[in-house]
């Protein structure tokens, strides 16, 4: 792997906490008009859902910002750290189940159907507030606890790489479930929660994605998360410049598992309903598609993997019904739709397993052409975000010596 | 506990870690040369329940259905190797797990396309099916008793193929040092196809020891023990066969004295326990028992 030239390595370890242990990217002046532009884009759209669109468009386009928000929490988990999680969806559960909780009305969570609830949650009361102020009270609050959890879970996981943070953190997903499916009085089990209150609006969904998305961008551009990518491209020149890897991916964690549970909490309150399956591998598989569709480590690559993810099995979804073939019917296919699904994935993997967009952003940049030469990283470096060790990196099909 | 009691779970255990044995060898040999934890392997033990179900109602003896059930499952693995991982190899690892989970939901998602979310009865022979006692009231049924000498007739015929053939030596040198193996002229595409017929073999007796052990195959049967099987794995050390085996018999122990040890409202919380126990080794000793890869802590 080729090093970059990469901004001048910043002062020693020593340096005081104020000071950025890798410098900033010069400003990109464009920067701000990209986002006025994409907010007033989004802003639009937005309104003409809320406004045009029937009832199940609508419903797309919000699970479709929702789930924006989570891929763009796994880009900054796993795409700029490289730290791979595959908890992340544990963490859209705990949104779900906590915001949940605290917005169904107190007569469907009496002794009677969830006797584990502790008293004050379980005679919580949020429908005297404004509707958005109970959503945004749920979403704070189904956020901060997965984060909380993701800061004590993490602070030991994150001393992990590659396949082991992998497998520690899918073994926290199965715990996660497992809690879940059998804490029946406080989660009536696999049976799920439902009179959750409808709260999510395309303009509340709309709001938090723009936030995962500045916030993402942010500490992209910032000392922080090119400290992120640092760790990611080498862990051993990180370390070397003065670079606490444990605090960084620390960070991209909890700030990923935050927005994942804002947008669990969103998703509990759009579709009214949630059951623990809905929290489980398949989703997992889904939302790291979209990020791995996009480009590990692109903001905008999520957000487009994520767009296509949640649009394109709804349109799938009609396969599922079957075919008919001049007179012969074949009556419900079921399955059909996750095997083009699975299938489209792995050959994702074989012909392009940097994504739609690489390491890169669609911007303005892209837009007019211009190379930017300010420290972006290449294309080849993404491409191998934890260098694979061995021999057998493209090994020839006939490896007789 | 009284002694039989004890002794009694412990023929339970053992049979259980048994079947974690013979479906965690497979993962741990397709690991340790190529990287890869593969979750579809989990698939081709469905696959292989599938294969049983289908070639016992065309009416032939077990032995020949069993037969029949490995070598269909020795297809699939091959065939999933030339398929979905060769294309990728090379890749990071992440991309490797990410392809293999692919495959897993695309061939979990085939099977409940063609067979229906339905389960189907497993052609258990009747003679599999009894109890037979032993010493001081302790029984063990007759899948069990199977499993158990299949399991350790397999570990010796593996422990031999490994260190007594060439091709298992090369095996061995490819774990260890895949460069240097290929520069000793060793074939690393024979290695691989050669560790996934192994693999898939003893994961088509696991389809068979499994399915008349819990009467039924369904489409998503693979899942959780190939998700045991992969603790077990990482309990013994990542990519090692001796440790996988030893992982897979300590984890089948665990289990099945953490049933009979906790009380009763703790014990459908079993698969926490094993997870986070799983955490825990990953944490204080990622290499595992056996295990001597690197351990990529920071």
């Amino acid at each position: 792997m080729a090093t970059a030239p990469q901004t001048r390595p910043a002062g020693p370890a020593a340096a005081a906490p104020a000071r950025p242990l890798v410098a900033a990217r010069p400003k990109d002046r464009r920067g701000p008009w990209a986002a006025l532009l994409a907010l007033l884009a989004l802003g639009g759209f937005v309104w003409l859902a809320e406004t045009a669109f029937n009832a199940y468009r609508l419903q797309l386009v919000v699970l479709v910002l929702i789930y924006a928000i989570v891929a763009v929490a796994l880009a900054v988990t796993s795409g700029f750290t490289g730290v791979f999680s595959l908890g992340q969806i544990g963490f859209l559960a705990i949104g779900a189940y906590v915001s949940a909780l605290m917005t169904i009305p107190p007569i469907w969570k009496d002794e009677i159907s969830l006797p584990g609830l502790p008293p004050w949650l379980a005679a919580l009361d949020l429908s005297g507030l404004h509707p958005q102020l109970a959503l945004l009270l749920a979403c704070l609050a189904g956020g901060a606890v997965a984060a909380l959890v993701a800061a004590v879970v993490g602070a030991p996981l994150m001393r992990l790489s590659g396949h082991y943070v992998a497998v520690a953190t899918m073994g926290f997903l199965i715990i996660v479930y497992t809690l879940i499916v059998n804490a029946g009085t406080v989660t009536s089990g696999s049976r799920g929660l439902s009179q959750i209150p409808g709260l999510t609006t395309g303009w509340s969904a709309a709001g938090w994605c723009a936030l995962a998305v500045y916030v993402a961008w942010r500490l992209r551009t910032g000392p922080a998360g090119r400290a992120m990518i640092a760790s990611r491209e080498n862990l051993l020149a990180a370390r070397g410049v003065g670079i606490d890897v444990l605090r960084t991916r620390l960070l991209a964690f909890v700030v990923g598992a935050f927005f994942t549970g804002v947008a669990g909490a969103l998703l509990a309150h759009q579709i009214g309903t949630i059951a623990p399956s809905q929290f489980y591998f398949q989703t997992t598989f889904v939302v790291v598609t979209m990020v791995v569709l996009g480009g590990m480590g692109s903001i905008t690559g999520a957000v487009v993997g994520a767009a296509i993810m949640t649009v394109l099995p709804e349109y799938l979804r009609s396969v599922d019904e079957g075919f008919a073939f001049g007179s012969i019917q074949t009556g419900p296919l079921f399955g059909l739709s996750q095997i083009v699904l699975a299938v489209g994935f792995i050959l994702v993997m074989i012909f392009r397993p940097s994504g739609l967009f690489d390491d890169k952003e669609l911007g303005l940049g892209l837009l007019s052409r211009r190379r930017r030469n300010d420290g972006a990283l290449s294309a080849d470096e993404a491409v191998t975000p934890d260098a694979a060790p061995g021999l057998l990196d493209a090994a020839p099909e006939d490896a007789h010596g | 506990m009284g002694a039989s009691e004890f002794a009694q779970q412990l023929v339970n255990a053992l049979g259980l870690g048994s079947v974690y044995a013979l479906i965690a060898v497979g993962l741990a040999m397709v690991f340790g040369i190529l990287r890869l934890i593969n979750f579809a392997h989990g698939e081709v033990l469905m696959l292989g329940g599938y294969a049983a179900v289908f070639f016992a109602l065309a009416g032939w003896p077990f032995p020949l259905v069993a037969l029949l059930t490995v070598i269909a499952t020795v297809i699939i693995g091959v065939v999933m190797e030339r398929i979905a991982y060769r294309p990728v190899r090379g890749a990071p690892d992440v991309a490797l797990l990410l392809t293999s989970l692919g495959v897993s939901i695309a061939l979990q998602n085939a099977a409940l396309l063609v067979f229906g979310t339905q389960p189907k009865p497993f052609p258990t022979p009747p003679a599999l099916a009894q109890q037979i006692p032993l010493a001081g009231g302790v029984q063990v049924s007759g899948v069990n008793l199977l499993t158990i000498v299949a399991a350790l007739v397999l570990m010796v015929l593996l422990t031999l193929f490994v260190t007594r053939t060439a091709l298992g030596t090369q095996m061995r040198a490819v774990a260890e040092n895949a460069m240097a193996a290929r520069l000793m002229g060793i074939s690393v595409n024979t290695v691989i196809v050669a560790a996934f017929v192994v693999g898939s073999a003893l994961a088509g007796v696991a389809a068979l020891l499994y399915g008349a052990r819990v009467g039924r195959v369904e489409y998503a049967m693979g899942f959780i023990p190939v998700l045991k099987a992969f603790v077990a794995t990482v309990i013994g050390g990542f990519g090692s066969i001796p440790g996988a085996v030893l992982g897979a018999y300590l984890l089948g122990f665990g289990e099945i004295f953490l049933v009979s040890l906790l009380p009763d409202d703790l014990t459908k919380y079993r698969d926490a326990f094993v997870f986070g126990g799983l955490i825990l080794i990953l944490l204080l000793r990622p290499q595992g028992i056996l295990g001597s890869t690197d351990p990529e802590k920071i």
